[in-house]
């Protein structure tokens, strides 16, 4: 089973309804926490994109 | 010996906005009419879904697994990711067997052909656009004839709106009092339509006209809705899942409709194959799906309305040309994902519904007078899974990072128009499989990305941050048309301007195929109301 279809039993279950409950607690702190995820993900977008190239660009796989 | 009397009078294949409205305006002239159509129905989800709203469900109901993600959900992802998120389990009976029913290969187009009963109808965002007077004339339909018919279509499916914002003088081929009161618009779309606001007139001079989105919605049900048991819209943003009260207008009500008159015959379950014309009548040849048995239906005139890419195939299939290539229209369209940051960190109200909160039509930059289409979605109760495969972050980050823009996050639709070109066509091979191929030049796609440049920026001057755009294959958008285009000119598998298919005496065309241009806006509305004038026209015919 793939993760999100992990993901997507676990969200359809009430038991866990509040982990997928929109976090709205002013845009203050909706900033504040963004602000570590968005480099985050900066970071993971580039490291994705590194990896396909150097995996295109391996002998054999074109 | 005198040749038996036709079987119907009026013989119409396909069930979807096209055939039903056409069957509609046939049905009341008193004549015979039978609705062919495969006509697959699935009531298991839907019959499963509360009476209660999206977050209510969430909290309480142990099965809402079983209408959120199917029986099998692997299965039921794989069709979305064919089809779009809207395609949930409750819908996905409009596809069934569409591999094997309408069989299609391309490499550059990939439609959706519907097998359930109200067609492409099923999964219809409930978006209404009364087209502007150039559009309906490019498109070959008699801007002046139109009006009637879009007022008895709108009535029929029950219209909410706004009748006095900047996009009201757009649909003025729409008589206004068939619109009911709109539906509010939710937390999203109330800022970013207040931020529009405040520099609307400025807005308006560089061609940007936003407001609210004029739904197939009911908000005061009429005597007739309310009969059919239709209601207003609840606002429990579950409209992706099941059709709560029938408040957004679905085809298949009207076959409901349509099966109270006694001249009226549904022939489902089955497959119209080809038609010839034969003394006065024409031969209907389909196929008994179930019993897998071959059937001819007699009729004195016939209406294509199985939808372009189907209508377009009948005809090849009845005049038999494997030479033969028909030009083939369909919207491309993109998703933009963005964060409203008015809303960012804020709470929403849970009343609302879930279709299509805001309409942006942005006038082109070049060429001649077209728009670019926008619809504006709240991501709200399509489930944040989904989006978690498009983040580049591990589920359990990508998850915060949903939860904390939940509020803010915005969807875009972005539609354009389609115009005729040698690069897109279908063709039907001697084994009877249709073959595609939609290409675009270098020039149309540089086009196309000046002017979605020009949207995004429109956007993020509102304060709604692009956060990524999606390419769809091309067929995504369940918008196409242009098969058999209307012409002034005699040549084969065009149409004359009343709908009659060239090399016939008794077959006419009532949907989209016979468009020769696609506008941006929603084709639908436009749809049902050019299928009654072909249909009115069919009638009157058999008098002559």
């Amino acid at each position: 089973m793939t993760d999100w279809l992990r993901v997507a039993e676990r969200e359809t279950t009430t038991e866990h309804a509040g982990e997928f409950e929109p976090i709205a607690r002013g845009p203050l702190f909706a900033m504040i926490a963004l602000l570590p995820l968005g480099a985050l993900a900066a970071c993971c977008l580039v490291w994705r994109k590194v990896a396909h190239s150097l995996a295109s660009a391996r002998p054999g796989t074109r | 010996m005198s040749r038996p009397e036709p079987q119907f009078d009026i013989f119409i294949i396909g069930s979807g906005p096209s055939g039903t409205h056409a069957a509609l305006e046939a049905v009341v002239s008193g004549r015979k009419v039978a609705l062919l159509d495969v006509g697959y129905t699935d009531n298991r989800f839907a019959s499963l879904v509360p009476y209660r709203s999206f977050s209510e469900i969430r909290k309480t109901d142990p099965n809402q697994h079983v209408y959120f993600l199917g029986d099998d959900p692997a299965e039921c992802l794989r069709r979305q990711s064919k089809g779009g998120a809207h395609l949930t389990p409750a819908r996905q009976h409009m596809i069934r067997d569409m591999d094997t029913l309408f069989p299609l290969e391309s490499d550059s187009f990939a439609p959706l052909q519907s097998s359930g009963l109200g067609g492409l109808g099923i999964s219809w965002g409930a978006n209404c656009f009364a087209l502007e007077s150039f559009e309906l004339e490019r498109i070959g339909i008699p801007p002046a004839e139109i009006s009637p018919y879009y007022r008895a279509a709108a009535e029929e499916v029950g219209m909410s709106g706004r009748v006095d914002d900047c996009l009201a003088p757009l649909i003025a081929n729409l008589d206004h009092r068939a619109i009911q009161p709109p539906i509010p618009v939710d937390t999203n779309a109330e800022t970013i339509l207040r931020q529009y606001g405040k520099h609307e007139k400025c807005h308006i001079e560089r061609g940007f006209y936003m407001g609210q989105s004029l739904l197939a919605m009911i908000s005061q049900p009429t005597a007739a809705h309310a009969s059919a048991g239709r209601q207003a819209n609840p606002q429990f943003d579950m409209d992706f899942w099941a059709d709560l009260g029938k408040s957004v207008y679905r085809p298949r009500y009207s076959v409901e409709k349509l099966k109270t008159y006694p001249n009226f015959t549904h022939l489902t379950g089955r497959l119209a194959m080809s038609l010839a014309e034969d003394n006065g009548a024409v031969n209907v040849r389909s196929r008994e799906i179930g019993a897998n048995r071959l059937e001819t239906f007699t009729a004195r005139k016939v209406l294509l309305a199985a939808g372009a890419i189907n209508s377009g195939k009948l005809a090849l299939a009845s005049f038999r040309d494997p030479s033969a290539r028909l030009p083939i229209l369909c919207n491309r369209n993109h998703w933009m994902a963005g964060i409203n940051l008015a809303m960012l960190g804020r709470p929403a109200r849970d009343q609302r519904h879930s279709l299509s909160q805001l309409t942006v039509l942005m006038r082109t930059a070049s060429g001649e007078r077209d728009y670019v289409l926008a619809q504006i979605y709240s991501y709200r109760s399509l489930l944040w899974f989904r989006l978690l495969q498009d983040i580049p972050l591990p589920p359990r980050l990508g998850l915060l990072f949903l939860r904390l823009i939940a509020t803010a996050f915005t969807c875009v639709n972005i539609h354009f128009s389609d115009r005729p070109s040698a690069d897109r066509w279908i063709q039907l091979s001697d084994e009877n499989i249709l073959k595609a191929s939609c290409t675009f030049t270098r020039q149309e796609e540089e086009l196309l990305r000046q002017e979605e440049r020009r949207l995004v920026g429109f956007l993020a001057g509102l304060r709604c941050l692009p956060l990524g755009i999606t390419k769809p294959a091309h067929g995504a958008s369940i918008h196409y048309a242009g098969t058999l285009p209307y012409t002034q000119e005699e040549r084969p598998f065009t149409t004359d301007l009343n709908g009659k298919l060239r090399g016939t005496s008794h077959v006419y065309v009532a949907d989209g195929s016979t468009w020769q241009f696609l506008p941006a806006k929603g084709l639908t509305l436009t749809l049902m109301a050019n299928a009654r004038r072909v249909a009115a026209e069919a009638v009157r015919d058999l008098a002559r």
